[in-house]
């Protein structure tokens, strides 16, 4: 070629055939292989609205499109070192352990470190054993610690629901020791308050976060939830400063490791011993005497809430007396009464006026007042546990059978008005010339979700055939 | 005359420094399959038109500076050329170029995932199915659940799921081949549609598109005005003849992959049969390519010594399909070029929101003798419009009334 129509054009020579997508070049860029699951950001990391590790679970499941059993059973059961039983895992021995042993991963055991040790290798995330509770409480035997079936503040799930943000469930919610939330100062909820179930900790496909795990309902506020009865100030009182220690416990962890319970004990012994003060806390704080001395001596561990209500009534926090600060306790000792008073002390007996009791049953009864349960009558006039039972067992036994009637009737309210909705939703996409898929009826609806009841999906089969529509047609691919 | 030698020599010198280089001799002693493998696999040439849209792209989706991967948040690229251009060359360009300068990146965060990578599939006898787009999305981003036999992601969670894995992994961009496949079986409102998908995957997630096909993407640039502006066109085009500058880099294109055909002679094809190859391969680089790939093919399977002319005859694509893609390419070149007084016509345009068809001013007619639309009805009542002040605007069919000329008065 003549020098004037030369150009520069490079020939590059590859050195393998061009095969395999990127994976196969990360070895000649010294690039570490990629995780195997998504590096999912721990919500509130660090702060007393850290996330739970099954909450985590959960949220991965449900980012990675698939239910976190799934999530359990594929990726994290074949490592552990009973993966024989998650290979071919049994569905209703999978139910019972996600729905009641599983809390245990959120704790301190074998479980809990097999667990988390085995995310943050799949996640390739290292702070992911900072959401079990050793970091929080320290090494106290979880079993009286945790709940065994996650609790919730509706309040909260709206809020986040309205703000966007995800929803997941923190720590400090699977504590026995908080019964409170401490943003909305409202008590936590165990059971959905349309089916009455307790929630599942590992949830199963059916259900989103912010669903009950069972029927799938919304468990934030809005329609179906009772009115919360008020709270006493003592109570606000106590749970704050639960939360308080707990955040102080929590920042301990963090910058010297999980907190040991052993050197609480022994200065406290001490503190004991030189003040003499056995009996004294033990008529303060309502703990027996013969309990104290098992503290200290090691022969029993306490429950977090315990060792908190000790302080929490001789003023004094676990910090201090585990760094030798005594003054409180001391103070505590010698004062009587106590500067506080203790959170569970048993209220002094109080005559129960009988009539009262009577009248307001029967208003119930009759319909003068709002239907409620036993025990919601029981807690309206402040009686002892049983105390309507005993005195009026057949009131009682009339007014379960109304107020199961009557939820049974706010139940089928609650259904006639989806089935409404999806019959109106069908014939308003009929009519538009849209052919009325399941899916399409869902997105209609006020909560899509509700096109899972059965009575939901019955109904829309019902309109269609009425509608003449062949079954083809409308069924969902 | 020691000047004039120096001189000469430094000449020499400086040639051969521009000359393309030669295979490794040693390659004479492999086997045919050895050699046919690396001339068809292993070369790649990196040429001015290649260059430049690789360069392009990276433009669009990264901000300009020392932070390569500061990305440009949100962008759809449409990347248009001929078939047989080098569309998936440039695909594997802009892979290894992303690698390289996310490296760092990658070393630091394990979650990181640079791109995906994926074929756009035929929509066959139906509609384009997201499905078909999601999963291997999801595969190359790194979800293990999509080809799980047991436990797959259900239809309905994989959109959300496509969501979570781009927030997720945080790529830099999707790059989809042969994405004229999503129009396919689609025309107006769905297409629209379909590229309102995307356009929500990038408002949300923040990851920006490549597309990357054939002349049929065409209509992906102007089927919606809003889709029209968020969107960065770039077109690959093939080397045009009747241009200079482009004469000149095809003939040095030829002349560098002459020099990589393993055979023992080199063939001058730069040299004596440019032009025929130019006319079969209409200018595009993938088709000289596979032209060169099977003529050697042929010149080794019969032992000879380097590729002549026959061979390029015997292996050459049929007439008859070089004008298809010959007239397809003239159509589709004409909608990348822009006007000459493009400017003008828009700020036009934006001082007379009315469009106005320009008078036709031809030389040697009187103003009389043009055609006349019709009247107003009313009598003595002017016609609506504007009166004309000379400006010769040129007349866009796009955006004048058809057929209709309006007169003054």
């Amino acid at each position: 070629m003549k020098p004037a129509e030369r150009t520069g054009i490079a020939v590059r020579i590859m050195k393998s055939a061009r095969s395999g997508g990127w994976q196969s070049k990360l070895q000649e860029l010294d690039v570490p292989p990629r995780s195997r699951l998504y590096g999912l950001k721990p919500m509130n990391g660090g702060t007393v609205w850290s996330e739970c590790l099954t909450s985590y679970i959960n949220r991965l499941g449900w980012q990675h499109g698939v239910s976190p059993r799934t999530l359990a059973t594929q990726e994290i059961g074949p490592l552990l070192a009973d993966a024989e039983w998650w290979r071919y895992p049994s569905p209703r021995l999978m139910s019972v352990f996600c729905t009641a042993n599983a809390m245990s991963i959120n704790g301190s055991g074998n479980l809990a470190t097999s667990w988390s040790a085995l995310l943050e290798q799949l996640t390739s995330r290292t702070d992911l054993h900072l959401l079990t509770a050793p970091w929080w409480i320290g090494d106290l035997p979880m079993a009286r610690n945790l709940r065994t079936s996650p609790a919730w503040c509706p309040a909260c799930y709206t809020e986040w629901k309205q703000q966007g943000l995800p929803l997941y469930q923190p720590l400090l919610w699977m504590l026995q020791a908080v019964t409170i939330c401490p943003t909305h100062n409202r008590r936590l909820v165990e059971r959905c308050p349309f089916c009455q179930g307790k929630q599942a900790v590992i949830v199963s496909h059916k259900a989103q976060s912010g669903e009950c795990t069972k029927c799938a309902a919304w468990l934030g506020t809005g329609e179906g939830i009772s009115s919360e009865e008020p709270l006493d100030n003592e109570l606000m009182n106590w749970q704050q400063w639960v939360v308080c220690m707990l955040k102080e416990l929590q920042t301990t962890s963090l910058s010297s490791g999980v907190f040991s319970w052993k050197m609480f004990f022994t200065s406290l012994a001490r503190a004991m011993e030189q003040q003499k003060g056995y009996s004294q806390l033990a008529r303060l704080t309502g703990i027996d005497r013969r309990s104290l001395y098992q503290w200290v001596w090691g022969a029993v561990t306490p429950s977090l809430e315990l060792i908190l209500k000790f302080c929490y009534v001789c003023g004094t926090t676990p910090m201090e007396i585990t760094t030798n600060q005594w003054a409180s306790l001391e103070q505590a000792i010698q004062a009587d009464p106590a500067s506080r008073p203790s959170p569970h002390a048993r209220a002094p007996w109080q005559r129960v006026d009988v009539g009262r009791c009577q009248d307001f049953l029967q208003a119930i009864l009759d319909g003068r007042e709002q239907i409620l349960s036993v025990r919601q009558a029981t807690l309206r006039l402040k009686c002892p546990g049983r105390f309507l039972q005993d005195h009026f067992p057949l009131e009682c036994e009339q007014m379960t059978q109304q107020y199961k009637e009557y939820r049974r009737q706010q139940r089928e309210k609650y259904v006639e008005g989806v089935c409404e909705e999806v019959c109106n939703a069908t014939i308003t996409l009929h009519t538009q010339g849209i052919s009325p898929t399941r899916r399409r009826v869902a997105s209609l609806l006020k909560d899509p979700e509700r096109m899972r009841m059965p009575e939901a999906r019955k109904t829309w089969q019902v309109v269609c055939q009425e509608l003449a529509l062949q079954p083809t047609r409308v069924n969902d691919q | 005359m020691n000047e004039e030698q120096t001189e000469a020599s430094l000449d020499a010198e400086e040639q051969q420094a521009e000359e393309p280089e030669f295979f490794d001799r040693a390659l004479l002693l492999q086997p045919p399959e050895v050699r046919q493998e690396y001339f068809e696999q292993r070369c790649l040439i990196e040429h001015p038109r290649l260059l430049s849209a690789l360069d392009a792209i990276l433009d669009a989706i990264c901000a300009p500076g020392e932070e390569v991967l500061t990305r440009r948040l949100g962008t759809m690229v449409l990347v248009i050329g001929p078939a047989r251009v080098g569309k998936t060359t440039l695909i594997h360009l802009l892979e290894e170029r992303l690698l390289t300068y996310a490296a760092a990146r990658m070393q630091a965060d394990p979650h990181f995932i640079p791109f995906a990578s994926i074929t756009a599939p035929e929509a066959g006898s139906g509609r384009f199915d997201w499905i078909d787009f999601y999963r291997p999305v999801l595969r190359q981003l790194g979800n293990p659940f999509v080809d799980s036999p047991t436990h797959s992601i259900s239809a309905r969670q994989m959109r959300e799921a496509t969501e979570a894995a781009y927030r997720e992994r945080a790529p830099l961009a999707i790059i989809v081949d042969e994405a004229h496949h999503l129009a396919e079986s689609t025309r107006g409102s769905r297409l629209v549609a379909q590229l309102n998908h995307l356009k929500n995957f990038e408002n949300t997630t923040g990851v920006s598109h490549i597309l990357v096909g054939t002349y049929e993407m065409r209509p992906f640039r102007k089927i919606n005005p809003q889709l029209a502006l968020r969107s960065i066109d770039i077109h690959f085009p093939r080397y045009d003849m009747t241009k200079e500058q482009d004469c000149l880099e095809f003939k040095s294109i030829l002349w560098a992959l002459q020099r990589q055909l393993p055979v023992e002679e080199e063939p001058l094809l730069a040299e004596k049969h440019w032009e025929f190859l130019y006319a079969r391969s209409i200018g595009c680089i993938g088709l000289l390519k596979l032209h060169l790939n099977r003529a050697l093919n042929r010149a080794l399977k019969e032992g000879a010594c380097t590729v002549t002319l026959d061979h390029l005859r015997q292996t050459t694509a049929s007439d008859v399909r070089v004008k298809l893609a010959l007239r397809n390419a003239l159509e589709s070149e004409a909608e990348f070029v822009e006007a000459e007084d493009a400017d003008a016509q828009l700020l036009a345009l934006l001082r007379k929101p009315l469009p106005c068809p320009s008078p036709k001013v031809v030389s040697g007619q009187n103003a009389q003798d043009q055609p006349q639309s019709p009247r107003n009805q009313k009598p003595g009542k002017r016609a609506p419009g504007r009166d004309s002040t000379g400006l010769n605007l040129g007349t866009d069919p796009a955006l004048s009334p058809a057929g209709e000329e309006q007169v003054a008065g």
